[in-house]
């Protein structure tokens, strides 16, 4: 990033390359789902990282990038009138892995569509905590870097984030069988 | 994305346990995550990560090209400054001595007739300042007696503009300076008087500078000076005549006076160029010109 800054254009492409996959998991899942919203918001957060001119050499890189694409997601949603439990059918469908094909039971299938839908249901910030705790093996530290909040509330925010996905799916459960 | 491997478990266990979770809550969150998990996550082909590369590349080179032309044009305006600068500390020896102390001596007068209670805005003096200060200035800065502004033509055949502006810093920054030095007791005593009085002399100052200007393209610098300062005094005796003291403008039309003599100033900047400064005899060629008068 130091070499971008400088100037070096050449410093670009491993940058990418390097951060690509990883974004755009992270924005497909903090959208719930949309591929084509996740992939504008892939090239948003680059084109921000290139046009802003105030990153410090000393600031971690990584916490940095997600903290650029979790606000962009933010500020997407909000712009839109839409939060996380709006998402449609569409794409908690798309949610499902279509590798898993007819060995995989209805039964999983169902699960991994409420599952999704109650990640979907969640607020912005603990989804956000969620996804780059278990799913980008990020630390307590740089998730509080990312977030821009103290290391107690990004604790808070996974704590209370895994108690209301198993409140929803207990809710939903006992709803499916009444 | 689906196969999730051992070590993975392991670490969201340890993950959940250090956010305090009892053994039960992980076991009932393991399999939420187990879920999320198995779902589809996108990931780019090659191409796409090309595409992203490309548009990105078109960014980069629009931020970088706005980056190096904000600093040329940064790096431009710092040099234009400072040789006008350079220019305006070599010019400090045109000025006679004369012109520090007569101008200092009228803008300290003025002051005291101020601290002695005078009300700048309904005395004829206050209105004759400005102008007295402009014409000292004009004659002081150019000083060519024969050919108006053109003496700069002869004085710095390759940038007549940049010499102007370098005489015009000079003059009236002193007279600025000292005006406003010369001002701070009176701000500091909270006299009301003060701006009143700064904008009575300081925009007649500067339309009667900026009329000099103008009119010494076509004539003289003595000539053009002496013309708009016995204009002025007209002006103001007559309006004096008519209306007695009360011939306060206020200080919205002496911003637009002020104004007026900036946009003259500039105007006459711009128009500083070989073909609009008159030879004081027709056909007469610079360099005969140049002999004669110096």
């Amino acid at each position: 990033m130091e070499a971008l800054m400088a100037g070096d254009q050449a410093a670009l492409r491993p940058l990418v390359e390097r951060h690509h996959a990883n974004l755009l998991g992270f924005l497909y899942r903090m959208v719930g789902g949309d591929r084509r919203l996740a992939e504008d918001l892939v090239q948003d957060t680059f084109l921000r990282l290139i046009r802003q001119r105030t990153y410090a050499e000393s600031r971690p890189f990584k916490p940095w990038l997600y903290a650029i694409a979790s606000n962009l997601a933010r500020d997407h949603f909000r712009a839109s009138g839409r939060h996380g439990e709006m998402i449609g059918e569409d794409a908690l469908a798309d949610l499902v892995d279509p590798r898993s094909g007819p060995e995989v039971t209805a039964l999983e299938r169902d699960t991994n569509r409420r599952v999704a839908a109650a990640m979907a249901a969640l607020g912005h910030e603990y989804r956000a905590a969620l996804i780059l705790r278990f799913f980008h093996d990020m630390s307590l530290e740089s998730i509080a870097q990312t977030l821009g909040i103290p290391i107690g509330t990004v604790k808070s925010r996974l704590s209370v984030g895994t108690r209301r996905l198993r409140e929803q799916l207990a809710n939903a459960d006992s709803g499916g069988e009444g | 994305m689906s196969h999730t491997h051992g070590s993975e478990l392991a670490r969201w266990e340890d993950s959940l346990r250090e956010l305090g979770e009892t053994e039960g809550e992980v076991a009932g969150t393991l399999p939420i995550l187990l879920s999320i998990a198995a779902q589809s996550v996108p990931l780019p082909a090659r191409g796409e990560t090309e595409v992203l590369l490309t548009n990105l590349q078109k960014a980069l080179d629009s931020t970088t090209n706005q980056a190096v032309r904000a600093a040329g044009i940064i790096s431009i305006l710092a040099s234009e400054l400072k040789a006008v600068l350079s220019v305006a500390r070599a010019q400090l020896m045109v000025f006679p001595a004369a012109f520090w102390v007569a101008s200092g001596i009228v803008m300290l007068g003025g002051m005291l007739l101020v601290g002695m209670g005078l009300d700048p805005s309904r005395s004829l003096v206050f209105y004759l300042v400005g102008p007295l200060l402009a014409y000292l200035g004009m004659r002081s800065a150019f000083q060519g007696t024969s050919f108006g502004v053109l003496e700069l033509e002869l004085a710095c055949p390759t940038n007549p503009r940049q010499l102007t502006v370098a005489r015009l810093v000079v003059m009236l920054g002193y007279q600025v300076l000292t005006g406003l030095l010369l001002s701070a007791p009176l701000w500091l005593s909270g006299s009301q008087a003060i701006l009143s009085l700064t904008s009575t002399w300081l925009a007649p100052l500067l339309l009667a500078s900026g009329l000099t200007l103008v009119v010494s393209l076509r004539v003289s610098m003595p000539r053009a000076a002496t013309l708009v300062y016995a204009a002025w005094t007209v002006t103001v005796l007559a309006a004096w005549r008519l209306r007695g003291p009360d011939i306060s403008v206020g200080i919205p039309l002496d911003a637009a006076v002020a104004a007026g003599g900036l946009i003259f100033i500039a105007a006459t900047i711009a128009l500083l160029s070989p073909n609009a400064i008159r030879f004081p005899h027709p056909g007469e060629r610079v360099a005969d010109s140049t002999l004669r008068t110096f």
